[in-house]
């Protein structure tokens, strides 16, 4: 009994790993809808499937970054029948997907996936840091909707839990210029 | 600029201010559900991006709902920024004599009203019971029916109910129309009327010249739900405007039935539970904070009252609706329309033995004490002699007086729709139809004639009012007019002629 329980904490700690690190790989909303178009499908399967098939029938030749990590981690989506513990994972990414926070970015352009990456930790582990010294609360998920806006000026404006950080690059040289006095100063 | 670009300009500077953004969830029009906004607070105006102003009607965990001003809906995903500021209407001595919508725009297109001093909150705290004072004034209705049988005092709520199309505007129009002559500061809330019906009020009160005197506040049925929801707030932060200078006020809100319709239809979209009649749980609670803010008051020594007149419409006349009873549990009594009357085609077709003044009566002198009891038996009398002699009994020479004197009382209670008469040639008439010198051919002609004199002619009114004030009581004036009745009614045809 006691082994078994030993063993069942083992298997949900593996599956939290899991769905955390698939989620980890859905960094935009647009990957989380996708996701949830793609879980959808596979909801809706009687039977066995395959899995690049399906993949192929919703998002056509250009598979999603992140599908080969979902593929390669839920064991049942290579066999072509899915188990209740792969369920759960494909259930605990989409409730996670549900809960995270939305941080909108606003910009003129496409950004890269290390740039994505980045701002996610930034967000992240500031955020992260200042609720766990207020209240003790778990880690906070967050999901990027990036808005690209042709003719926006240099920089970006972010959007998270209602606040606005404005970071246009005109802004912020305004301000600074304004808190130095550099026109009093220099000219 | 237009009001919408008007709305978009502010939506950027609020965000410059406040630092703080929410987006379109959902969309129930009118109500909003707003992700985002963490530091908003209830009755905060909001601004949209796309130019639409809406005002947060409740606040949860994980959204917030506001009631958006407009027809026109807007999208979801849509970018809102918070005022930080409450829903304010302009107030000032220019609304006099103006048609304003609850937003404090003029109701005529562009039309800019002169003259606004500050910028109120429309949901204020009703003043505590140490500004408040009794009731102790006479407030003049202009209709003799009620200023005789039913009389107001200043400060008083009144509810006026009785089925559509039984003169219950033509009423508080009429008073209004007396009120604005003496003074007082009138305020009609039309709310969701048609904009005829508002047109029609404001032409009335242009025809009688006393617009200076009278501000509507007006909404149309065709207008927002929220428009129509603030209509009798708005109507009654004007009035606390006019209160705080030390004025007396007469705020008519026609009529508060349509209100709870509008707040129900609105509580229904935004998920509040349904209680009796699918009227949501506060729907008391909304109409008793409204009405708790009119009153007597003595604000350090200024003295100021806000008297309202509620109207409610009943259904085949039955008065023990939902809101009609909560309403009645409200005001100070309630003057009922009767259809049954308006179709005998008495006017105005009020049931003096349904309707009820708690704090009037305590407002009379003696000699008005006086008539409103031998009045109120005489009427007594008279419907229970109605009813006997609908058994065919026999009838006698008291029975007969008392059925003629019957026809005559209510033919001097009856008057036109745009016919208001002051209290004193009220008193006078009566007199003289009760010592039996007027007869029902006259009655009407005879008032008539009075009042214009009384208002043209300073030495009639100086006789009429030494008249009444020489007397101690109403037994007292009878005597005083039975000796001099030939002169008074020689004057009164001779000045007429």
């Amino acid at each position: 009994m006691k082994s078994y329980m030993k063993d069942t904490k083992g298997k949900s700690k593996n599956n939290n790993d899991t769905d955390q690190k698939i989620f980890n790989s859905l960094k935009t909303k647009s990957d989380s809808n996708q996701f949830i178009r793609l879980y959808n499908a596979l909801s809706r399967y009687v039977g066995e499937f395959n899995i690049d098939k399906v993949v192929e029938e919703i998002f056509g030749k250009e598979k999603p970054h992140w599908a080969e990590d979902l593929i390669n981690n839920v064991p049942g989506l290579r066999a072509g029948i899915l188990s209740e513990s792969d369920m759960s994972i494909l259930n605990s990414i989409k409730e996670k997907i549900n809960n995270s926070v939305i941080v909108r970015i606003e910009m003129s352009f496409k950004p890269s996936d290390q740039f994505i990456d980045k701002v996610i930790n930034i967000i992240k582990n500031t955020y992260n840091s200042s609720i766990s010294n207020v209240s003790g609360e778990n880690s906070t998920n967050f999901m990027l909707d990036i808005h690209v806006k042709e003719g926006f000026e240099p920089g970006a404006v972010f959007y998270i839990k209602g606040n606005i950080l404005d970071l246009r690059l005109r802004r912020i040289v305004t301000s600074y210029l304004l808190s130095h006095n550099v026109v009093e100063r220099y000219l | 600029m237009s009001l919408k670009d008007t709305y978009r300009q502010s939506f950027i500077d609020v965000v410059e201010k406040n630092r703080e953004i929410g987006f379109v969830e959902e969309i129930n029009h009118p109500i909003v559900s707003i992700k985002g906004l963490p530091r908003a607070v209830c009755n905060e105006v909001v601004y949209f991006e796309s130019g639409c102003i809406g005002m947060v009607t409740s606040l949860s965990n994980r959204n917030l709902q506001v009631l958006l001003f407009a027809n026109e809906s807007v999208k979801v995903g849509e970018k809102v920024a918070r005022s930080g500021d409450v829903f304010r209407v302009p107030v000032g001595e220019g609304l006099l004599g103006q048609v304003i919508t609850p937003l404090g725009t003029s109701m005529y297109q562009n039309k800019v009203i002169p003259g606004i001093e500050e910028y109120r909150a429309t949901d204020s705290i009703p003043l505590p019971i140490n500004l408040r004072e009794r009731v102790q004034s006479p407030l003049e209705t202009g209709v003799s029916l009620v200023d005789m049988l039913i009389p107001l005092g200043k400060g008083q709520r009144e509810l006026i109910i009785g089925d559509g199309n039984t003169g219950k505007t033509a009423f508080v129009l009429q008073s209004i129309l007396r009120q604005a002559q003496l003074g007082t500061i009138c305020i009609y809330a039309a709310i969701a009327k048609k904009k005829s019906s508002i047109k029609k009020a404001e032409q009335l009160f242009e025809r009688h010249k006393i617009k200076d005197n009278t501000i509507i506040v007006g909404s149309g049925s065709s207008d927002p739900i929220a428009s129509v929801y603030l209509t009798p707030y708005v109507a009654m932060t004007v009035a606390e405007y006019f209160r705080d200078k030390g004025r007396d006020v007469l705020l008519i809100l026609d009529d508060l039935s349509t209100h709870a319709k509008y707040y129900r239809e609105m509580s229904l979209i935004s998920r509040k539970f349904p209680g009796r009649d699918s009227y949501p749980g506060d729907v008391f609670f909304i109409h008793a904070r409204l009405l708790e803010r009119a009153g007597n008051f003595n604000i350090n020594g200024k003295k100021s009252s806000i008297t309202c007149l509620p109207v409610a419409s009943s259904i085949e006349g039955d008065i023990t609706g939902y809101i009609q009873t909560n309403l009645m549990s409200i005001t100070d009594g309630h003057i009922f329309f009767d259809n049954a009357i308006f179709k005998e085609g008495r006017r105005p077709a009020i049931n003096y033995f349904l309707s009820v003044t708690r704090v009037g009566r305590q407002t009379q002198n003696s000699i008005r004490w006086g008539i409103n009891r031998e009045l109120s038996s005489f009427l007594t009398l008279h419907n229970k002699t109605e009813r006997f002699i609908h058994f065919g009994a026999e009838i006698n020479e008291g029975i007969k007086s008392t059925l003629e004197m019957g026809k005559k009382v209510y033919k001097f209670l009856e008057q036109g729709s745009e016919d208001v008469y002051s209290a004193n040639i009220q008193v006078i008439l009566f007199t003289l139809l009760w010592i039996g010198v007027l007869d029902d051919e006259k009655i009407q002609d005879y008032r008539t004639k009075a009042q214009v004199l009384y208002d043209k002619d300073n030495t009639f009114k100086n006789k009429i009012d030494e008249l009444i004030n020489s007397s101690g009581d109403f037994n007292n004036l009878l005597g005083k007019v039975s000796a001099s009745y030939k002169d008074l009614i020689n004057y009164i045809e001779e000045g007429s002629a």
